[in-house]
Parts: C-alpha cells; structure tokens; sequence
C-alpha cells in the first residue's frame, strides 16, 4: 500500500466524521428524516468498508456495532432516540482517536457493548415497546448503565372504591 | 489491448486503491462514484469487467446490476460485487439481478488481480 493511498483514506475518513457529526444534529432535530438515516448509515458503512481495506480492522470492527444499529433504524426496527445520537457522537470521537493511534479501548467496548444491546433489542423498541437497555453519560462523563422496562398496568375498574390512588403506586414504582 | 475494468464504489480511497491494485496488473481502469456514473461511463466506452461496491447513493450496486443486464450492448458484461461479510442478503440479491461473482472486504490485492484474470481469461 502506498502513503498516498493512506493518506487519501484518512482525508476521506475525516470528511465522513465531519459528514456523520451534521447528519446527527440534523436527526436530533428531525428524527424521522428517512434520508438523514440513510446518508448516517452509508457514511458508517463506508468508514468501516474503507477502514478494513486498510487494515485499521479495530475501527472496522466497532463502527459495524454502530452501522448495526443503524440499519435497524432504516428498516423502521428500532427508532432514533437523543441516547443513540449521544452514543453515536461518543462513538464517532473514539474513531478519531482510535484514527490517531489513541484509542481509550474500555470505552471502546464499553460503547461496542452498548451498541449490541441496541441491535439486539426487541422490534419498535428502546422505550416505547418492551424492555430497552442502552448506555448514558453521566455527568462525570463515565458510562453507566442504563435500564428502561415496560410495565403494564390495568387497574380493576372499581379501584377508587377501595380508595387507592393509582398515581402513589406509580410513585412507589418511580422511587 | 489492454482489458478495461469499471471499479465503482463511493468510497474514494478504496476507488484509488483497487484502481492502483488493477493498473499494476496491467488493466485499463475507469473510476465511478456510483451506478448511475459507471452506467454513463459504459455508455461511453464498453468495458470487459464491471466491480461493484453494493451500498452507494444516487445509485446503487444492486440497480447498477439490473441495468446493465437489461441493457442490450452490455447484458453479458462480468460483475463484480464487492460486499462485505454482513451484506449476506444484498449478495444474494446482487446473485439473482445477474453478478458474476463476489469479493468481501476486506480482501488483498492479489486476492483482486487472482479474480480479475480469472474473469478476464
């Protein structure tokens, strides 16, 4: 392989990160964009496709956790949350170190991890339908996990006649 | 006479690199960015060998594929898909719209110029 060519992967390897970074404030703003899914999910997919072809296999390998879960999101499996876009931002500043030789490698798997729970998840998932599980920063900056469950809740019809409250049992549940 | 090639993907550094891999071994190498490029280069000049990224916008591998079987002056061109281990679906769609055969990323350069005299023979 020649330098030029190296260097020609890393230009375009930076013009895609930069591509990626708008695409995810366009999506935040505009979740459903179709077509901001698609260009998110054909700039992942080249980073990986390029980056195994020039023996980065490390970048290659964590950025098809993500084009993973992106394509959930184009075929309408999973939907786009401001947790997968914060993930995802993360995700991007680990490839540019990972680019620099200065990859932080727990935070790696710790994302990598993530991203596979996500992939995993169950169809139309992550809050709304069923059991979602996803990683958020804290405010130290760290992972930590976080869980979202779905409870389903049908009171008895004459509930109020025995004089619960359903509003304190869904406090109970909060705390 | 040189043997022409058609790479296209919309990758630029794997564009370069497969095009640089094929040059070296004595082929005649037209870049596209994406289908629609590579059916306007076919049409410009016939080429011997078509190799194909799968995912592209404007469009892609797949369409590419469908077009150049359904058009008369270059329906028995050979394609080559390049896909990658995950794309087991797209491969197989890329099979039944009429490629020749496959190579999955990452591969090495001799990997290409083995399948490109192959194909060429």
């Amino acid at each position: 392989m020649k330098s030029e060519h190296l260097q020609m992967f890393y230009e375009e390897a930076g013009e895609l990160i930069q591509k990626l970074e708008l695409s995810l404030i366009d999506l935040e703003k505009t979740p459903d964009d179709k077509e901001i899914v698609a260009e998110t999910f054909r700039a992942l997919h080249t980073i990986k496709g390029s980056s195994g072809m020039f023996g980065f296999d490390g970048i290659s390998g964590f950025t098809h956790d993500i084009e993973n879960v992106f394509d959930k999101i184009r075929n309408n499996e999973i939907i786009v949350s401001k947790k997968i876009i914060d993930l995802t931002l993360e995700a991007i500043d680990q490839i540019k170190l990972m680019l620099n030789d200065n990859e932080d490698k727990d935070k790696t798997r710790l994302i990598s991890e993530a991203y596979k729970e996500l992939a995993d998840e169950v169809p139309g998932s992550v809050v709304q339908n069923g059991r979602g599980s996803v990683e958020d920063k804290n405010t130290t900056g760290e992972l930590k996990k976080l869980i979202t469950y779905k409870i389903e809740f049908e009171p008895n019809p004459d509930i109020f006649s025995f004089g619960t409250n359903p509003l304190s049992l869904i406090d109970e549940l909060k705390s | 006479m040189k043997k022409r090639i058609i790479t296209v993907d919309d990758s630029a550094s794997v564009r370069q690199m497969v095009s640089f891999t094929l040059r070296e071994a004595g082929y005649e190498v037209t870049e596209a960015e994406n289908g629609l490029q590579a059916l306007q280069k076919l049409k410009e000049a016939p080429a011997d060998m078509v190799i194909t990224d799968l995912n592209m916008p404007v469009m892609d591998g797949i369409d590419l594929i469908k077009n150049i079987r359904t058009d008369s002056s270059n329906k028995f061109v050979p394609i080559i898909m390049l896909t990658t281990e995950s794309q087991e679906t797209r491969k197989l769609e890329g099979k039944r719209a009429g490629a020749t055969g496959w190579i999955v990323k990452p591969f090495k350069a001799e990997q290409l110029v083995a399948v490109a005299q192959k194909v060429l023979k």
